[in-house]
């Protein structure tokens, strides 16, 4: 082989390989800016995990009940938002959002007969939607199990994730496990009384909140759900979001989850 | 001859090397608020700020009881993807429902509340994706006090 030849061989070939380079770096990954460039996490799940409430309660909610009713408010902006529940696990629910606790004639509702979901909009109008592919479940069950820490939120889709009533993060608790309580300092604050069921009061702060500084949670002793949570600024409450009434497997509700057409 | 033998495990190093990045560039794909070129697609009003997003800049407005500001973020997808959402630190308090669309026009909805996440990736789930698939998002299930924002979305398989 001739020495030009040979240059032109490897001017191509280093070409190539800078390309290929350039777009293993530049084309698979956005631009990484201060906002998100390093964690901001200071407790890892594993860690988290290792208190009881947390690992065997909240990380499986979904599988310490059968049923579930129960009104949930939430309090601290211009309008305080009723949402009512009934779940029957794993893929049946009703749901029923009032955003404004002063005008009950507008909600929204939705239902999941564990065929099919329908919405009705604040004007009747009835939208359909499917429940989570089964194969969805399956994928999402495992990647929480194997889950590593990385900076992600992975949800608990299972056919009781709700499409509507600002209320998913009470119900499925391991999803704010995974966000507020990796982000702050974590203080177990002892055990109380709340709608007369046993509760764990855990307090977080400096967690990077976007309301207040600290956030309480009054987590049920049985099924980890959160039952109450409120955000402080110093003393003062600032938003607060509760079960005013909740009901554990209740067989009455069972005719609850007829489509609306 | 051992010059010759050189040269066909460099291209062929080459060649991996051109494919495993563009295989790492298919794998994850994103759409970014905005950008109409990668996916994006927006109505109504929407207000953009540099201050914060995975790539330093998101759009967001305020809650309302109609949906006054919608975004989409599609893809043209292949196979089984995972779907994701960035959410950031900043005009984002208000809870949103997620559109998921996937094979054949199906849709699931998700409802979030931006309020609990900062500067994270929520995984809205794993789906067949096809020619259809995108995620929309609007912003009348926040109450009118609250903000929520559309930043980018990832699509990983």
């Amino acid at each position: 082989m001739s020495n030009s030849k040979k240059i032109i061989g490897s001017i191509v070939a280093g070409a190539t390989l800078g390309v290929g380079i350039y777009g293993y770096m530049h084309l698979s990954k956005p631009e990484i800016t201060e906002a998100n460039s390093k964690s901001q996490y200071v407790n890892s799940v594993a860690e988290l995990k290792e208190e009881p409430i947390i690992g065997a309660k909240m990380f499986k909610a979904n599988d310490n009940y059968g049923s579930l009713s129960g009104t949930i408010v939430k309090t601290g902006e211009v309008e305080n938002s009723i949402t009512e529940v009934v779940i029957a696990q794993p893929d049946r629910y009703y749901v029923k959002f009032i955003p404004n606790s002063n005008d009950k004639d507008v909600y929204f509702e939705a239902v999941n007969d564990g065929k099919s979901v329908q919405i009705k909009e604040d004007k009747g109008q009835i939208v359909e939607s499917n429940p989570f592919p089964t194969q969805s479940i399956r994928e999402s069950q495992n990647l929480k199990e194997n889950k590593k820490d990385d900076n992600e939120v992975r949800l608990n889709l299972n056919g009781t994730f709700l499409p509507i009533g600002n209320v998913n993060e009470m119900l499925h608790p391991e999803m704010y496990v995974q966000s507020v309580f990796r982000r702050g300092d974590m203080n177990v604050l002892g055990e109380e009384k709340y709608l007369e069921r046993d509760v764990t009061v855990i307090e977080i702060s400096n967690a990077q909140l976007k309301i207040g500084d600290r956030q309480k949670f009054w987590i049920d002793n049985k099924t980890g759900i959160v039952l109450k949570t409120v955000l402080y600024d110093d003393d003062d409450e600032v938003q607060s979001q509760y079960f005013e009434s909740i009901e554990f497997n209740n067989k009455k509700n069972t005719g609850t989850f007829k489509l609306f057409k | 001859m051992k010059l010759r033998k050189s040269l066909v495990v460099f291209t062929l190093l080459l060649t991996l090397s051109v494919l495993s990045s563009i295989s790492a560039f298919a794998a994850t794909s994103y759409v970014y608020n905005g950008d109409i070129s990668s996916g994006w697609w927006s109505s109504g009003v929407m207000n953009s700020t540099s201050s914060c997003g995975y790539d330093g800049k998101s759009y967001w407005y305020y809650g309302s009881s109609s949906p006054t500001s919608t975004g989409e973020w599609a893809k043209e997808l292949n196979g089984r993807t995972e779907y994701a959402v960035y959410i950031p630190s900043c005009n984002s308090t208000g809870s949103v429902k997620y559109h998921v669309w996937y094979e054949d026009g199906q849709r699931v909805d998700l409802n979030v509340n931006q309020l609990n996440y900062s500067n994270e990736w929520v995984i809205l789930g794993t789906y067949y994706g096809d020619s259809y698939s995108s995620i929309g998002m609007s912003n009348n299930l926040a109450s009118s006090s609250s903000k929520v924002v559309w930043d980018e979305v990832r699509f990983k398989n």
